[in-house]
């Protein structure tokens, strides 16, 4: 099967493009570092033809996990079409890797994206001229919108190699020749391979060592078969040592690292490229979305707007979500007419009481898994997905990160750990595996322990604020303030243990602009159907689990054996055991498990018990994504860390507001 | 030879190096972004953190990072 690969910098549109050429939805979002993995989709009308949509690649060498997993694409993937992605207003950074993807030996195409925004800043240059410039087909596109795809599809089908060639200057260009007689054979052009091996590209030198071993191997195997001998060519066997001191040799003629050099090198040529066909450079937008976006990271006024954006995502989620919605569904619907009439059905048709109590009874399938899931946490979530996607669309996120930057120097790292925490409240599995946009593996560890620690994911998140509605606003306050703040003292005491120097803030905002709708909506049902197909299930497992628990007597001894930690340390009522053996599960189920314990739970009991779960274990899926990104050892000790820090902070919570005479 | 930092927010500047205190993955990371000598850039604030334009892209930089880029007034 052949593949076309979609490569750019981050925050391009690739994964627009990459819907609207196979028709398959992945999440998109208004910041750099949305796609971490590559994701594959079959091209329209060419089912044989695969579509690799990869993360974003600001310039190779890559410095990052998943930049690194996009130069592994190009260099291991038998390519048809390289379809560089470009941000049409950066001319000068895009030409900038088109005059390296140019010389890789692939047919290509560039797609210049964002046109929209180039028209809104008055920018205007010549495309046609800039495909002779670069010998290869340019097509200016809005993905978005939709415009230019058809253009798109055209050229990918007709693309070819590009005539182009980028001279580096006499030393460069004969280290290169060098290195091209040293190298094996590749998918990708040798004399590009020889200039990411030459910028110190860890992807390209990993690649090089593998084929060095394979070939060893293949040698070692004919050596011992004693069937052939070396020939002339097979001499030219390339040894890593002859290549790096080759690389060492050029090195030795320049002052700046030579990732610098070519990157200057080809800086320049992009520049007088741009200069030549830029009629008109524009301006910097000045709209109110923009100005907004300007407020929003201002050391004064970005605090009123962090403040005004989560009390109205409180208002949405919290009370409207999880008060209202909640209260129709739940109490209206499944309460007053769907579950008596359920009820009523079994008892007439089913004989056996076991079956009737497995369907309808406290811990029915019906009762408890589906009433759950979809009169308790759908409204829920699906407010909170409204509302995380506006904010995810706006390009608010990234603008986070610089105003908590501060605080997150405290943890030993920078502003940009944020991302994986926010998206940690939509769900914490998923931003597990986006704490790879973080440079070190050392921010790549606190991350994925704060992530699995304090940061409660959408369905939690949501019924926590539904629960705490009920409480006040201080009640929120309260809870909210204790996560912080839990997450900070760990996070302070992991930066000072776990080793490793600090990375400080340098990100790219993505300009804010208004929400679309129509992405919005995607994304909120992509997402909900998600969350549906591994909740539903879930909460099935986990209300049959219950049943079965409850039936061979387990649950009652667990309960009784639980309360002096759960009513003794905790102050909860002893059914609250219930709903912590759920949170093993889910969190969110657990949480929902307090939820449904309703007003038999006093203000601050319910605080108690919401801050316990907060902090509670993680839930499986996330548990299985830490085994995979950190190793099943560091996923144990973050679990046995975790588990009993959540009581301890439970049981001194309860004694603190029985202190102050809590009361909701 | 003044840093960014040496610049009150708004003006336009023109990178002319990096100071040597910078590391290799900063230089390379700023270098990717297009900050390269000769590149015209634009202040734009310095609190939080520094925040700068260089074509039509938003950069924010910790004052470690601001500091160590070498820049003078643009002329004209």
């Amino acid at each position: 099967m052949t593949s076309i690969a979609l490569v750019g910098q981050p925050n391009v549109g690739k994964s627009v493009i990459f819907h609207r050429l196979t028709g398959r939805y992945v999440n998109v979002s208004n910041y750099p570092g949305t796609t971490v993995e590559v994701t594959r989709g079959a091209l329209r009308d060419h089912p044989e033809q695969m579509v690799l949509d990869t993360p974003g690649v600001l310039t190779l060498p890559a410095r990052s996990e998943d930049e690194q997993a996009t130069a592994h694409i190009l260099l291991n993937e038998q390519l048809k079409t390289l379809v560089q992605v470009g941000d049409a207003k950066n001319l000068r950074r895009t030409v900038q890797l088109a005059l390296l993807l140019a010389e890789a030996g692939v047919p290509m195409v560039l797609a210049l994206n964002m046109m929209d925004e180039v028209r809104a800043r008055g920018m205007a240059f010549d495309a046609s001229r800039l495909a002779t410039e670069l010998g290869l087909a340019v097509v200016p596109t809005v993905a978005t919108g939709n415009e230019g795809m058809l253009a798109l599809s055209g050229a990918i089908a007709a693309a070819k190699v590009p005539v182009f060639r980028l001279t580096y200057g006499h030393d460069i260009e004969n280290a290169v020749d060098d290195l091209v007689g040293m190298l094996p054979a590749a998918h990708l052009s040798a004399r590009v391979i020889a200039l990411l091996y030459l910028a110190g590209d860890q992807a390209t030198e990993a690649w090089l060592a593998a084929q060095m071993g394979s070939r060893k191997k293949n040698q070692q195997a004919r050596t011992a078969s004693e069937t052939t001998f070396e020939t002339a060519t097979e001499t030219r066997i390339f040894e890593l040592s002859a290549l790096a001191a080759r690389r060492e040799l050029l090195q030795e003629k320049f002052t700046e690292p030579l990732a610098e050099v070519l990157q200057r090198a080809r800086m320049t040529a992009a520049d007088t490229i741009v200069q030549r066909v830029m009629k008109n450079a524009g301006q910097t937008g000045n709209a109110l979305v923009q100005r907004i976006g300007q407020w929003s990271v201002h050391r004064w006024y970005g605090w009123p707007i962090v403040a005004l954006v989560l009390y109205a995502v409180y208002a949405f989620v919290g009370q409207f979500g999880a008060g209202v919605l909640v209260g129709w569904l739940e109490n209206d619907l499944f309460k007053g007419i769907i579950n008596p009439w359920f009820q009523q059905l079994v008892t007439t048709w089913v004989p056996f009481v076991w079956l009737q109590q497995f369907l309808v009874g406290p811990y029915g399938l019906w009762t408890m898994g589906m009433t759950y899931a979809i009169a308790l946490i759908l409204p829920i979530v699906t407010t909170f997905f409204i509302a995380f996607g506006i904010l995810e669309d706006s390009g608010y996120f990234a603008r986070l990160s610089v105003l908590s930057n501060r605080a997150f120097k405290m943890l030993g790292l920078n502003g940009r750990a944020i991302l994986p925490m926010v998206l940690g409240l939509g769900c914490v599995t998923m931003a597990t595996l986006t704490t790879r946009i973080l440079h070190t593996p050392r921010e790549r560890l606190i991350v994925t322990f704060l992530l699995a620690l304090a940061i409660p994911c959408s369905a939690q998140l949501g019924v926590v604020m539904g629960m705490l509605a009920s409480y006040g606003v201080g009640a929120f306050l309260i809870w909210l303030g204790t996560v912080i703040f839990i997450l900070f003292t760990v996070g302070w005491l992991s930066g000072k243990l776990v080793k490793g120097k600090r990375i400080p803030l340098m990100t790219e905002l993505p300009p804010m602009r208004l929400p679309m709708p129509s992405n919005v909506v995607k994304k909120t049902w992509s997402r909900l159907k998600w969350y549906l197909m591994e909740v539903i299930p879930l909460f099935l497992i986990g209300a049959a689990l219950m049943f079965v628990l409850d039936l061979i007597g387990f649950l009652p001894w667990l309960i009784k054996a639980g309360e002096p930690l759960v009513t003794g340390w905790l102050g909860l009522p002893k059914e609250a055991s219930a709903a912590l053996l759920m949170g093993f599960l889910r969190r969110d189920f657990g949480a929902t498990g307090l939820f449904a314990l309703g007003s038999s739970l006093s203000p601050e009991q319910g605080l108690v018990g919401l801050v316990t779960l907060t902090i509670f274990v993680p839930c499986i899926a996330s548990t299985m994504m830490i085994i995979k990104e950190q190793g099943l050892k560091t996923a144990v000790i973050m679990t046995g860390i975790i588990i009993p820090l959540a009581f301890l902070i439970g049981g001194l919570m309860h004694r603190a507001l029985l202190l102050v005479g809590f009361t909701g | 030879m003044k840093s960014l930092r040496d610049f009150a927010p708004g003006a336009s500047l023109v990178v002319e190096g990096f100071d040597s205190k910078l590391t290799p993955e900063a230089r390379g990371h700023l270098s990717a972004w297009g900050l390269l000598p000769g590149t015209l850039i634009t202040l734009l604030s310095h609190q939080p953190v520094t925040r700068l334009m260089v074509e039509h892209a938003e950069l924010a930089l910790e004052d470690t990072i601001a500091n160590g880029i070498l820049v003078s007034p643009r002329v004209g």
